[in-house]
């Protein structure tokens, strides 16, 4: 039985959720339940926030989900103590997180790679544009969760509600992209190595 | 075998105050009394004395009963009814070498005592046989005796102030007015011939006190066997004093005249609880009454003797929160069944 | 308190003396001497009976009683020996009866009477009425009551009941229901007793309470009987009941029987005979009977029997009749209450409302005429009436429906009605779960009348009303936040009923004041925005509907932000901006917009103080623009230049270096590709950091800045190999004079990153990256 517990770790590792741009409420009304469903306190070890959470229940729910949060501060948010940018490792990756509208021009992947060596990160993570994306640049990874509610953006037409689940291993990142359409969840998995 | 050995008594009431002194067993008692005799002499008058000891014949087969005189230990009597012969053997043992006498007989005594007035006792019955003529008995001898279908008028009767008995008395008549004597009680019990046909009327009656308490109480009958049952109901029509508890007694009344002053003597039988707390008006309360459990004994009406009388009478007692009683009486007349 | 030692003494001494007499007892029995037993047995409930002066209170009275219960079970067991001896019972049956005090009898009685049954030589009937008959004789009511209940606990398996053993020749269910509905009868006539008419009533009624279970017994006895089914319950065991009920004529026991009656019977049996239940209650029974509460329990659990199976639901469905029987009921009852007794009356009608909210999910109606039976209660009092607890009350009319009908309540006209009786407070509480039911619903408001009714219901949210009063800065917002997310669920397909909706709510708002507006007017915004996609999408503008005119709303709303909020304004603007910039690809709107960016641009020149602030003002301002294309160049230009001057003017020289690198971006976005301009800005970031590196060799970070940002335009601008040569060349030759700190180290790590990033691209042959030297 104690094998099977290492077993355990091994086979699945610890769990990040990354979201951002909630924008509740001055765009958008709740997370959906179909999200609250699956993102259950306890369940996940980190939370990775690309900020613009808004209402002050929402940044509640966002702590009851782990006690290991780390909020970045979006263009919406105001008198927030949390920073323009987090570098956080996991395992042996290292994580930058950033709102994203500090980078111009926005979404642009030149501008987030260059982000990228400034943080000296594996992977950055922003939010801003409200679209999400996976993708990898010369062995780095960028990752943008969307919008967990589908907020209105003026940059991204019908926005679908998304965010991501990262299952972090030794040397190996499973990506889950969470995707909301017509009320029915939508998952695609990418993978990140060291 | 119950053998009741004879006393050399001169006085019946001697025999009554040795019953009533001593707190023993009826076979105690009998052994007690045997052993008084040997030890005293007073009542031997020089040889001339003699021992008799009356024997029943079936005794061992014949019904007892238990007799509980008031304040006395209850002690047990062969039980006698209508049909019944009377037989049995007298023994006569001579102290010395011979017994002179003026004849030897046995007779059956129907006896009424009243306590309180001597002149009033008198044997209502009586019947002898003579059992051998004057002579001398130079060895002890056993007579025969038998008393066919006696008559009996009464039932024997232990109560407070009056007595019916029955006994058998042995006397051996000796000079001078002298006796030896001894007796042997025996129990007689008339169940009612027609105990079957005897009408029974119930008892209905209304009591109360004006604007305070207004009863309805009914028996079922007036008349009751010894084992019967007591059934009957209290009706509480109006009730406005606060009754603690309500009690049910069968007192035996004995009449007795006494120097021409007739005289109650009133002997309360059973208290028996029968209510418990104050009813509303409109409550009917049960009676039941098992008089198996009451030592009783058939009522004597006045016609049956003009000695004395024995009245049963109901009692109903309501008791109220202060300890005020108010009762009301009523007769019943209680008679033995087969 | 000297009554209290004296009763724990006579406790103390009967225990003593029953747990004495019942030693005696089993000893005598164990050595088969009934006589004994008996004797001792009798002894010992003595303890029950007559005392002399004082007598135990109810309470240690069933502690003795317990204790001999307990203790006469041997005494059971032994009649039950002597009977396999071969002892007839009817003697013993009468034998016991030679006792001559009471209690000790009537208790023998019935334990002989019970084994009596058991030995099936006599019916279980004849028995148990013999001994119901004979235990009349205790008339005391502490007493009596335990003794009966005494019976009804040895006669519990002894009744001739359906399946039992002793049905048929013992007797049949009418049986049954006959004996226990005359114990029932006989103990509550005791009960009832109790309570007298002395000076120590008080005390009474409450000892009389704790005596209640002993009452109730009966009921239950008579709900598990197997032979009482639903309709011999309606025909022959409730009539029964009620009768007997109605003809006790005292409060407290009408209303603990009726209670009973509720609670011992299943709820299918409530639901056939509601009618002749309800119609007892408010007709006939003692006016100080609570028969609210009566009903509050019936209606409770018939809510929860409906809630617990669908067939039953059904049934509630089909006979609409069961809504309208309590409803006539109620407002009978409602009728004849006096206004005194407001609250419970309000209890009353809550629990009504939860009723039928449970029974008839689905029927807006019913609840509306609830509603309407509230207002009507209402009117009636005084305004001093409107204590707490009846306003809790009234919010709770106004909130439950919204748990299970939601958006329904909507078109309950009563609710305005209602909630005017209601202070500020309460009203806003009402509001605020009204808010919240439509916000959890996540349901469109999309039809107007409800639209309207519910803008009518949240007023105290929308508008600061006459008695309003000020609530916490954290309530207020959480308050606004609500009133916000709703208004994202207002949506229609066709824009005209769209646009109504939300023009409703907009002249609400209107009238709220700047802090309310602080929260509703960018969620109106916004909201407007969402609008104006679906217009443009499908293609709904008209006349009036138009960009131009819904335009000019957000740029209204905007304008009256930024009196007060001119961060938020500022970044509206730019959120403006990039809003038209979607829908006006033939820059018919270039004057507006340019107004609106200029109108920003002031903002950020003369509102903001902080740097911070206004770094990230300016990120923003040159992230935008760069996305745009609905400007003309003329105006694009003006935009553009001030910008950068702007970037140029800000305190520190390092946030000057970085924010002309972000300006950069103006003269490469979507309307433009100046790649002179470019070079130049950057050219001026470098002169900047010259200056700066003259003084303090870390600037060197921002060499590393800028050449990361050539890297960004690389694939779009040729720029000079040399120039970015000798940025690398400057780069490295200080960069190994940095004294150790963190900073530095991350400075380190940020060119190594670089000249990874060189050697990479040289690796991949990226044009122009050959020719470097790292």
């Amino acid at each position: 039985m104690e094998d099977a517990g290492e077993h355990y770790e091994e086979e699945f590792g610890e769990l990040a959720v990354v979201f951002g741009d909630f924008h509740i409420p001055m765009r958008a009304t709740d997370i959906p339940e179909q999200f609250k469903e699956l993102i259950l306190p306890n369940k996940i070890q980190y939370v990775l926030c690309t900020g613009n959470v808004g209402s002050r229940d929402t940044y509640d729910w966002i702590k009851s989900i782990s006690n290991q949060c780390h909020i970045v501060k979006g263009d919406f948010d105001e008198n927030t103590e949390y920073p323009e940018f987090k570098v956080v490792t996991i395992g042996s990756f290292k994580i930058a997180i950033i709102h994203g509208h500090q980078i111009v021009p926005w979404g642009d992947e030149e501008a987030l790679h260059n982000q990228l060596r400034e943080l000296d990160a594996d992977i950055l993570i922003s939010g801003h544009t409200h679209d999400q994306i996976a993708s990898k640049v010369d062995k780095k990874y960028i990752l943008n969760p969307g919008t967990i509610t589908g907020a209105y953006s003026p940059l991204k037409r019908n926005a679908l509600p998304s965010f991501l689940l990262l299952e972090i291993k030794d040397k190996l990142i499973n990506v889950y992209l969470y995707q909301l359409q017509n009320d029915e969840i939508k998952i695609k998995q990418t993978t990140i190595t060291k | 075998m119950i053998c009741i050995n004879a006393l050399n008594s001169l006085d019946e009431k001697e025999i009554n105050w040795i019953s009533e002194g001593l707190k023993v067993s009826y076979s105690q008692k009998a052994e007690y009394i045997y052993k008084q005799m040997n030890n005293q002499s007073f009542f031997g008058f020089g040889s001339s004395s003699a021992n008799i000891t009356i024997e029943l014949d079936g005794l061992e087969k014949r019904k007892k009963t238990t007799i509980r005189p008031k304040g006395q230990e209850p002690f047990k009597l062969p039980v006698y009814t209508g049909e019944d012969d009377i037989s049995g053997i007298i023994d006569v043992r001579i102290k010395g070498k011979k017994l002179e006498h003026q004849g030897i007989r046995v007779e059956l005594v129907g006896h009424i005592e009243v306590t309180y007035d001597n002149k009033q006792n008198s044997d209502f019955m009586s019947m002898a046989r003579e059992l051998e003529p004057a002579g001398t008995l130079f060895e002890d001898k056993k007579f025969k005796f038998l008393f066919p279908k006696f008559e009996k008028t009464f039932e024997t009767y232990y109560g407070k102030s009056a007595k019916v008995r029955y006994f058998l008395r042995v006397s051996i008549n000796k000079q001078y007015n002298q006796k030896i004597v001894q007796t042997l009680d025996f129990a007689v019990v008339l169940p009612s011939q027609d105990a079957d046909k005897i009408e029974t009327n119930p008892i209905k009656l209304e009591v109360g006190i004006q604007e305070c308490l207004h009863i309805e109480f009914e028996f079922s009958k007036d008349k009751y066997h010894l084992k019967d049952c007591l059934i009957g109901k209290v009706h509480f029509l109006l009730v406005k004093i606060r009754i603690k508890h309500m009690q049910l007694q069968v007192i035996r009344q004995e009449i007795t005249l006494n120097n021409g002053v007739v005289n109650k003597d009133n002997e309360v039988l059973v208290d028996y609880e029968i209510m418990d707390g104050c009813p509303r008006k409109g409550e009917v309360i049960p009676i039941r009454l098992y008089l198996s459990g009451v030592d009783l004994t058939p009522s004597y009406s006045e016609s049956t003797s003009n000695k004395f009388q024995v009245k049963h009478f109901i009692n109903l007692i309501l008791i109220d929160d202060e300890g005020k009683r108010y009762f009301k009486q009523q007769e019943i007349s209680m008679y033995r069944k087969k | 308190m000297q009554e209290d030692v004296d009763q724990e003494r006579l406790l103390d001494q009967a225990r003593q003396k029953v747990k004495e007499q019942a030693y005696f007892m089993k000893k005598s029995l164990d050595q088969v001497n009934l006589r004994d037993g008996l004797r001792h047995a009798s002894t010992m409930l003595e303890e029950l009976g007559v005392r002399e002066q004082v007598q135990l209170n109810p309470k240690n009275y069933y502690i003795v009683f317990m204790q001999i219960f307990d203790e006469l079970r041997t005494l059971e067991q032994y009649f039950k020996e002597e009977y396999r001896r071969g002892r007839k019972m009817m003697d013993l049956y009468e034998s016991v009866q030679h006792a001559t005090k009471l209690i000790p009898r009537l208790y023998l009685l019935i334990t002989v009477g019970s084994v009596y049954i058991q030995t099936h030589e006599v019916g279980a009937k004849e028995i148990l009425l013999d001994l119901l008959e004979m235990i009349k004789a205790v008339q005391h009511p502490t007493r009596g009551l335990f003794l009966r209940y005494y019976f009804l606990k040895m006669c519990k398996d002894r009744l001739p009941d359906k399946d039992s053993e002793y049905f048929g020749e013992g007797g049949d269910v009418d049986d049954c229901i006959n004996i226990i509905t005359r114990n029932l009868n006989e103990m509550n006539k005791l009960w009832i007793r109790m309570s007298g008419k002395s000076r120590d009533k008080p005390r009474r009624e409450k000892e009389r309470v704790d005596l209640k279970i002993t009452v109730g017994e009966n009921i239950h006895r008579l709900s598990s009987l197997e032979g009482v089914n639903s309709e011999i319950y309606q025909t022959t065991v409730l009539p029964k009941l009620l009768d007997l009920i109605v003809s006790s004529k005292d409060a407290i026991s009408q209303n603990y029987l009726i209670d009973c009656v509720i609670s011992c019977f299943p709820d299918e049996y409530h639901l056939i005979t509601l009618h002749d239940i309800l119609g007892v209650c408010t007709t006939q029974l003692e006016p100080k009977v609570d028969i609210k509460s009566i009903f509050i329990s019936l209606m409770d659990r018939l809510a929860e029997y409906a809630l617990r199976s669908e067939d039953v639901q059904a049934t509630f469905n089909s006979d609409n009749h069961i809504y309208s029987m309590f409803k006539n009921n109620i407002d009978n009852l409602v009728e004849r209450s006096s206004s005194t007794e407001f609250k419970n009356v309000l209890d009353l009608m809550v629990a009504f409302l939860k009723f039928s909210l449970r029974c008839y999910s689905s029927n807006s109606d019913y609840v509306n005429q609830i509603l309407k039976s509230c207002v009507k209660i209402c009117e009636k009092q005084h305004e001093q009436d409107f204590q707490d607890d009846c306003l809790k009350n009234i919010v709770k009319f106004l909130t439950m429906p919204l748990e299970t009908m939601s958006l329904s309540i909507l078109t309950m006209d009563e609710y305005p009605n209602l909630m005017k009786y209601l202070p500020f407070s309460k009203r806003r509480q009402v509001a605020q779960k009204i808010t919240q039911a439509v916000v959890s619903l996540k349901r469109n408001i999309n039809d107007q009348n409800i639209a309207e009714q519910l803008v009518l219901f949240i007023h105290p949210l929308l508008v600061t009303e006459k008695d309003y009063i000020e609530v916490s800065q954290n309530d207020f917002e959480e308050e606004q936040n609500l009133v916000c997310k709703m208004l994202h669920l207002v949506h229609h397909d066709d824009a005209q009923e769209y646009w109504n909706i939300l023009r409703l709510f907009f002249d609400n708002f209107q009238k709220g004041e700047i802090k309310r507006q602080r929260f509703t007017y960018p969620t109106m915004f916004y909201a407007l925005a969402k609008f104006t996609r679906q217009v443009y999408e499908k293609n709904q503008q008209n006349e009036v509907l138009n960009f131009t005119n819904i335009f000019e709303i957000m740029k209204q709303l905007i304008e009256t932000l930024a009196q007060e909020y001119h961060s938020l304004a500022l970044k509206l603007y730019i959120q403006f901006i990039l809003i038209i910039n979607e829908f006006d690809h033939e820059k018919t709107l270039d004057e507006f917009t340019y107004d609106i960016a200029t109108t920003a641009l002031t903002i950020y020149q003369d509102d903001l103080g902080d740097a911070d602030v206004k770094l990230q003002a300016i990120q923003v301002i040159s992230g935008a623009l760069n996305k745009i294309s609905c400007l003309s160049e003329e105006n694009y230009d003006t935009l553009s230049s001030n910008t950068t001057q702007y970037s140029a003017k800000l305190l520190k020289k390092q946030d000057q270096v970085l924010s002309i690198l972000n300006c950069t971006h103006l003269f490469h976005g979507e309307l433009i590709k100046d790649e002179e301009s470019v070079k130049k800005c950057l050219k001026k970031a470098i002169k900047i950091a010259q200056t700066l590196l003259k003084t303090q060799n870390k600037s060197i970070n921002l060499y590393i800045y800028i050449l990361n940002r050539y890297f960004v335009f690389w694939n779009y601008v040729q720029f000079d190999v040399a120039e970015v040569q000798e940025l690398i060349n400057t780069i490295n030759e200080k960069i190994g004079t940095l004294e150790k700190s963190n900073e530095t180290e991350a400075l380190q790590k940020y060119w190594r990153n670089t000249v990874q990033y060189i050697k990479s691209k040289q690796e991949q042959n990226t044009a122009g990256f050959a020719e470097l030297h790292v």
